[in-house]
């Protein structure tokens, strides 16, 4: 059977850790806002209309964020393999180890489209607009 | 009685085996005795704990027990590290339904999953069914898996929802109501009632809780009104709305609309309003203006109408019947290589939208290959063949169970089967792209003998109509202006009138939600619930006398029908008196405030959960003989059905003497309150 990279287990706890580690303020995140970032690296529309969505040009009621439980599931698994760590009950760090998985994919040049997207929206989803935009409130 | 508790127990896993402690809550009064320092705090605490409360004594993410529940426990000289901990609380609801609540510390599952066992906490096994639930996450209080959802079910409570400083509505949450029945020792005799978790932003939180643990209805009189507040601004937004469309089209239109104030209510009758034109300079009434232009019209000079010349062929009007099937049928051709064009160009949208999610496809699968070759080092590849949270076999993806029918492919095959499918879009696109070059090419050649058709039946036609039959183009042009000017006045007034029909309709609607506004009973509490916290105050009153109250008259004391606090002369003990009452006696009117609350709340409205946990109530000082009055009131709520737990450090010999034997259910803690499990 086919089966997309996404759906791919190594491929979903790759973007779990490169979320955390290229997009998240001192490596760390809350489980909601991971949820949101990796879901919107699940393809390139949902990474182009994110980005629109960030940037203003795309109505927030036009994109409409789902719970993926596969996500949700990979960051466990994350945990497990000491790739990410549950501070305090609230927010998921990136360890040493999913730190190593970070720089051998950028070593290796891999994950480039979704590198890229992470670094260029770091600065603008931040917590605040990660709640704001799951309780679907308006964040411009 | 809402709820009642069982069993508490703690446990903690160390190097040095099992240390934990049991405790066994009864009907009635259950008061814990132990020294100082003893751990009579962790155990009540772990009541909120269990229940995933501690969101009520502040915003912070510690967890409300002691190290030796968390980290690390003393033992003799030896401090053991603590390995795994959890906390059992067993809890019975109105249904006689028995439910362990279970929550670890420390341990494989994350301190905000919640595990309910069904049934006593001796009944958990292999065989026991259980559920996990979330707590302490966004949504724990509406999700379907949300502990403190589970929780209010369970209890039976319906809780309200209730507005937000944020401008949202939220239900009024849990953490609201504990502290009206669990007074911790630190904060909770600090002030009156000051531990309301106001972080959580609920507007007037803390009100809204005593309201409803006293089951009063001013509850649903709030939220009649705020629904009704609600349509109002409704309305009001639909008007300003239809106001603007209004103005659009006035403005579009070049018309005047006058008597529509801006702002609901419209006390002017619909006649009052005028839709008013431009005409010879001045604003004149829109059917006025119709009407002359209309008249108008009338008088312009007619249109000669060609006519056929009298001696055209036979021929001629054969041949521009022919002529003119032949442009029908061209035109018929045009519309569908028009048609198939259009067909064409979506599939190549589409098969270019196919390639560019498989080209992403494959470059994630050869990224996975480049790191493949890392695994080994990584310890990443290798590893995922297990899950480490339930150790069950973990596919190489992650699909439902029953979707995988047949094997999936590994990283090469499906890089070989993109590649394969990449080629056959690809070949695909060419295809239709040479399909729609041939397409444009019928296309040109279609226009291009529609030209020549046409214009052979102009010439035919002008051959065949008289010279002096041409129309006079002035008039021409004022009769189309005239018309259009008409059309144009007749359809902005039906629209405008159609938006006037609207804003009646909004106005009508608003003014009968206003009478409905008015139609509520004025102030906020109905005949019932003065009646309700009349009883509560007469209550309370009757307490505080018995617990010698001193710093005023007890019949002065009354409950706020404001903020349902106590009061004297309007001052409230949470802020004007908060100085001038002595400390003791804050404490006292604690006392006689929450057995009040309890007592009336415990009726068959109210929604107090029946049960009143106190942790070190003997404080400032109170003398013991107001202290042996407080077990003997809590003793008499006890029995009928209410439970109390009070923690106390007076001795097991000074408490049976102030209790009669078999009066309440003493525990007393020997030793610290985690000891080795034999």
């Amino acid at each position: 059977m086919d089966v997309t990279p996404d759906l791919r287990t190594n491929w979903l706890l790759c973007a779990v850790c490169l979320a955390l580690g290229l997009s998240s303020w001192g490596k760390k995140s809350s489980h909601p806002r991971l949820l949101v970032l990796v879901w919107s690296l699940l393809t390139q529309t949902t990474m182009s209309q994110f980005k629109a969505l960030l940037d203003g040009s795309l109505h927030w009621a036009r994109f409409p964020i789902r719970y993926d439980p596969t996500i949700a599931r990979t960051i466990d698994i994350a945990a497990g393999l000491g790739l990410v760590q549950w501070k305090g009950g609230e927010r998921i760090v990136l360890t040493e180890r999913g730190g190593a998985l970070v720089d051998a994919i950028q070593a290796d040049g891999a994950f480039q489209e979704e590198r890229d997207f992470l670094a260029s929206i770091k600065s603008s989803f931040g917590e605040q607009r990660s709640a704001d935009l799951i309780a679907r409130r308006p964040i411009l | 009685m809402k709820i009642q508790f069982g069993d508490l127990h703690l446990l903690a896993e160390t190097p040095r085996g099992q240390f934990g402690r049991l405790i066994e809550f009864r009907p009635g009064l259950n008061v814990i005795a132990a020294p100082n320092t003893s751990g009579k705090t962790l155990c009540l605490m772990a009541i909120p704990f269990a229940l995933g409360l501690e969101g009520s004594f502040g915003s912070g993410t510690k967890l409300p027990l002691t190290q030796a529940m968390t980290t690390e426990l003393k033992h003799g000289e030896e401090t053991l590290s603590v390995t795994g901990a959890s906390v059992f609380l067993e809890v019975k609801n109105r249904g006689g339904d028995w439910r362990t609540i279970e929550r670890q510390t420390v341990g494989q599952r994350d301190a905000n999953i919640i595990r309910v066992w069904h049934g006593r906490r001796e009944e958990i096994g292999p065989d026991c069914e259980f559920l996990d639930y979330h707590v302490r996450l966004s949504g724990s209080a509406v999700n379907e898996r949300g502990f403190h959802r589970w929780l209010a079910e369970f209890v039976g409570w319906d809780q309200p929802t209730v507005p937000t400083y944020d401008g949202d509505e939220r239900p009024l949450y849990l953490e609201y109501l504990l502290p009206l029945w669990f007074i911790e020792q630190k904060k909770g005799w600090a002030g009156f009632l000051s531990q309301f978790p106001n972080y959580l932003r609920l507007k007037q939180g803390g009100q809204r809780a005593i309201e409803f643990i006293l089951g009063l209805k001013t509850f649903e009189l709030e939220r009649q009104k705020a629904a009704l507040e609600a349509r109002l601004r409704g309305e009001k937004d639909a008007w300003r709305q239809t106001i603007a469309e209004i103005r659009a089209q006035s403005r579009a239109a070049s018309v005047l609309v006058e008597g529509v104030p801006e702002e609901l209510p419209w006390k002017e009758a619909k006649d009052e309003v005028t839709i008013k034109a431009r005409e010879d300079g001045s604003w004149r009434g829109i059917s006025e203006v119709l009407s002359l232009v209309e008249e108008r019209l009338a008088t312009v000079v007619p249109i000669p109408v060609p006519k056929p010349v009298d001696d055209a062929s036979n021929d001629q009007e054969k041949e521009l019947s022919r002529l003119r099937q032949a442009l029908a049928k061209l035109e018929v051709q045009a519309q569908e290589i028009s048609r198939e064009a259009g067909e064409e160009t979506s599939e190549q949208e589409h098969l270019q939208r196919r390639l560019s999610s498989l080209e992403t496809d494959l470059r994630r699968h050869q990224d996975l290959i480049k790191l493949q070759a890392r695994g080994a080092t990584i310890g990443l590849v290798h590893e995922v063949q297990d899950c480490p949270i339930c150790h069950r076999h973990l596919p190489e993806a992650i699909i439902v169970e029953g979707e995988a029918d047949s094997p999936m492919m590994t990283l090469e095959e499906n890089i070989k089967f993109v590649q394969s499918q990449i080629k056959g879009f690809e070949q695909m696109l060419a295809a239709s792209q040479s399909r729609n070059k041939s397409l444009h090419r019928d296309s040109k050649d279609v226009a291009e003998r529609s030209t020549q058709v046409r214009l052979s039946i102009r010439i035919l036609k002008e051959a065949m109509l008289q010279p002096s039959s041409i129309p006079d183009a002035t008039a021409m042009r004022n009769a189309i202006e005239l018309e259009a000017r008409a059309a144009s006045l007749r359809r902005t007034r039906k629209d405008v009138e159609s938006l006037l029909s609207q804003l009646q309709g909004i106005n009508d609607r608003y003014a009968k939600t206003v009478a409905e506004m008015k139609a509520l009973p004025a102030g906020t509490l109905t005949p019932e619930d003065q009646h309700v916290l009349q009883s509560m105050q007469t209550r309370m009153r009757e307490l505080l006398r018995r617990f010698s109250f001193e710093t005023a008259d007890a019949n002065a004391v009354a409950i706020s029908t404001e903020t349902y606090r106590p009061e004297v002369d309007g001052l409230s003990f949470s802020f004007d008196l908060a100085r001038e009452a002595s400390a003791s006696d804050m404490i006292r009117l604690v006392w006689a405030y929450l057995l009040a609350l309890m007592e009336t709340g415990a009726r068959a409205e109210g929604n107090h959960p029946g049960v009143l946990v106190m942790d070190a109530p003997q404080q400032q000082e109170v003398v013991d003989e107001d202290y042996t009055q407080l077990l003997r009131e809590a003793r008499a709520l006890g029995q009928h059905g209410g439970q109390v737990v009070v923690a106390t450090s007076q001795t097991e010999a000074h408490l049976q003497a102030w209790l009669p034997s078999g009066a309440g259910n003493l525990l007393t803690l020997d030793g610290k309150a985690l000891r080795p499990m034999t």
